[in-house]
């Protein structure tokens, strides 16, 4: 009993040691920077307002996986690397890290063979697929937005 | 042979996949790790490089509805001494059809319904909260007891009702699955060659986002001349498993909670009735978006078994670099004791043996337990995809 006792009180100590290493040298401030976005569908979708929950349960397929008036696969678009819109995106809409986006969506994907998000490069390409795919989701800066054609904002975030 | 046969099905498949789907990804999964474990008993101190496994993931969206799966996994033991210790398992191989949310058939070689760990975290280990999976729920070929994969065809649905109540339903080949009997058994069991089907239930609720409450059970026979445990039951066996638990675990949530409870009791009319127990409780906290301590006990009774059992406690931390890449840490103490079976001859008053009627021994079927001692030491791994 000594034994154990002793050799447990060793592996807490290691670990808390190794905790407070790690963690000395990674906390720093979030990047809270971004800028305003419009959430966009495509212009065939008969949803027209959505709020920031529910972008949130679509976009991330969560409770439905097809869009219930449109009988099509709800098709979730992301940005390829970190940008404004995606911090702003992720921030407030999903309220979720990068890192846990990207694990949610190899998780599904793992799990059930669910497609993971298609990514763009640009706003440009991202609204070229929303407004080529009936089920896309997306978003993207406001300015993009307002000149797009093929699309239709359902949620504008500042 | 085998194992060139099964490269050559899914390189055939993965190209054809590629070829044929509208949409394919292809993941790469690695975990090298490295334990180190002392026994306060034995005085034996082991280091290991381990989990030397490379996994190739592969999903394709052919249409709006059918998607297809395919898991391989390359294996290297280096605990082997043989050079030839390399090996390649398809862990999973399977079609998706979904019909509706409520509705989806999946067939083929898959995970088994059962519980909740099993039906998320396996052989990408990065996605998994622990360095390895709790005893209780490791797989049959790799010393457990659960057929943590099979072969067969699954019904489910989910996000049923204000509750997103969901349901799996398979029905695959089982624990006494054809393959595993040898040519030998084949010929003594000639008039029971064939199987009879396992049937595994799941059933979940979600009543608040993230939080999972489920039960799931198992029903299998193994006939006569099947494999199972190290041992040939000359009478059929009934297998049946028991599962509940309750998870709170999201990727957008801070604290991470999982227990689970597994019974697995069998009836013959050699070993009689037996049965397994055992589960875990693990808890995790996620400080900042990288950091995450966690702590598992993990408790298994497999004494019936004749197999060792075990009561841990692991304490560790996981650093997320990003989505692809974690390093996990984790110290664990535990006990095990080993049971072994024990035959008695049945005797009478004047210490001669008593026979039944067909002049065979009358025996009684005990077990001796051994306590194995305190084990403890670090473990450390690195999992990664790309």
């Amino acid at each position: 009993m000594k034994d154990f006792i002793y050799q447990l009180a060793l592996g807490i100590a290691c670990t808390i040691i190794a905790i407070v290493l790690c963690t000395a040298f990674t906390f720093k401030g979030k990047d809270l920077h971004g800028s305003g976005i419009a959430i966009i569908v495509n212009k065939e979708n008969p949803i027209n307002d959505l709020t920031i929950s529910e972008v949130k349960l679509y976009w991330l397929r969560k409770i439905k996986k097809r869009w219930p008036e449109l009988n099509k696969n709800i098709k979730p678009a992301d940005r390829k690397s970190k940008c404004p819109e995606q911090d702003t995106f992720y921030g407030k809409v999903l309220n979720m890290a990068a890192s846990d986006v990207e694990t949610y969506f190899i998780q599904k994907q793992y799990d059930s063979a669910e497609k993971p998000q298609d990514k763009f490069a640009s706003d440009a390409a991202m609204i070229e697929f929303v407004a080529s795919e009936p089920g896309a989701i997306g978003y993207v800066s406001k300015s993009a937005a307002a000149t797009a054609e093929g699309i239709k904002v359902v949620l504008t975030v500042e | 042979m085998r194992k060139s046969l099964q490269v050559v099905v899914f390189l055939i498949l993965a190209v054809c996949s590629a070829v044929i789907a509208q949409d394919t990804k292809v993941r790469f999964f690695g975990q090298p790790g490295f334990d180190l474990t002392e026994n306060t008993k034995t005085k034996q101190a082991g280091s290991n490089f381990v989990g030397n496994n490379f996994v190739i993931f592969v999903t394709s969206q052919i249409n709006e509805r059918v998607s297809v799966l395919s898991e391989t996994n390359f294996k290297l033991n280096f605990r082997d001494s043989s050079r030839s210790s390399f090996g390649v398992d398809i862990e999973r191989l399977m079609v998706k059809y979904y019909v509706n949310d409520y509705l989806s058939l999946r067939f083929g070689r898959m995970y088994s319904p059962l519980g909740y760990w099993n039906t998320q975290y396996n052989l990408g280990l990065v996605l998994q909260p622990t360095i390895i999976r709790p005893r209780i729920i490791q797989a049959e070929h790799e010393g457990g007891l659960l057929p943590t994969r099979d072969g067969g065809l699954q019904i489910e649905g989910s996000n049923i009702s204000s509750l997103r109540f969901s349901y799996k339903f398979l029905i695959s080949n089982g624990l006494g699955r054809y393959g595993v009997r040898s040519a030998s058994t084949n010929a003594q069991y000639d008039n029971t060659r064939y199987n009879s089907f396992a049937y595994t239930l799941n059933l979940m609720i979600e009543p608040i986002d993230n939080l999972k409450i489920f039960a799931s059970g198992m029903y299998d026979e193994i006939k006569p001349g099947f494999r199972y445990r190290g041992f040939t039951p000359t009478s059929t066996l009934y297998a049946q498993l028991l599962n509940g638990g309750v998870a709170f675990m999201g990727a957008d949530l801070k604290p991470e909670f999982i227990a689970e409870y597994y019974n697995i009791s069998t009836k013959d009319s050699y070993f009689g009735n037996t049965s397994a127990k055992g589960g875990y409780v693990y808890a995790g906290y996620k400080l900042t978006d990288k950091i995450a301590p966690y702590a598992i006990f993990d408790y298994t009774d497999y004494k019936d078994f004749f197999v060792s059992s075990l009561n841990s406690f692991k304490l560790g931390f996981r650093y997320k670099f990003d989505a692809n890449a974690v390093v996990k840490f984790e110290y664990e103490i535990g006990e095990r004791v080993f049971a072994s079976p024990t035959v008695t001859l049945v005797r009478d008053a004047n210490g001669v043996p008593v026979f039944d009627a067909n002049g065979n021994p009358q025996i009684i079927l005990g077990r001796s337990l051994t306590y194995g001692g305190i084990y403890h030491g670090p473990r450390l791994q690195f999992a990664f995809a790309f």
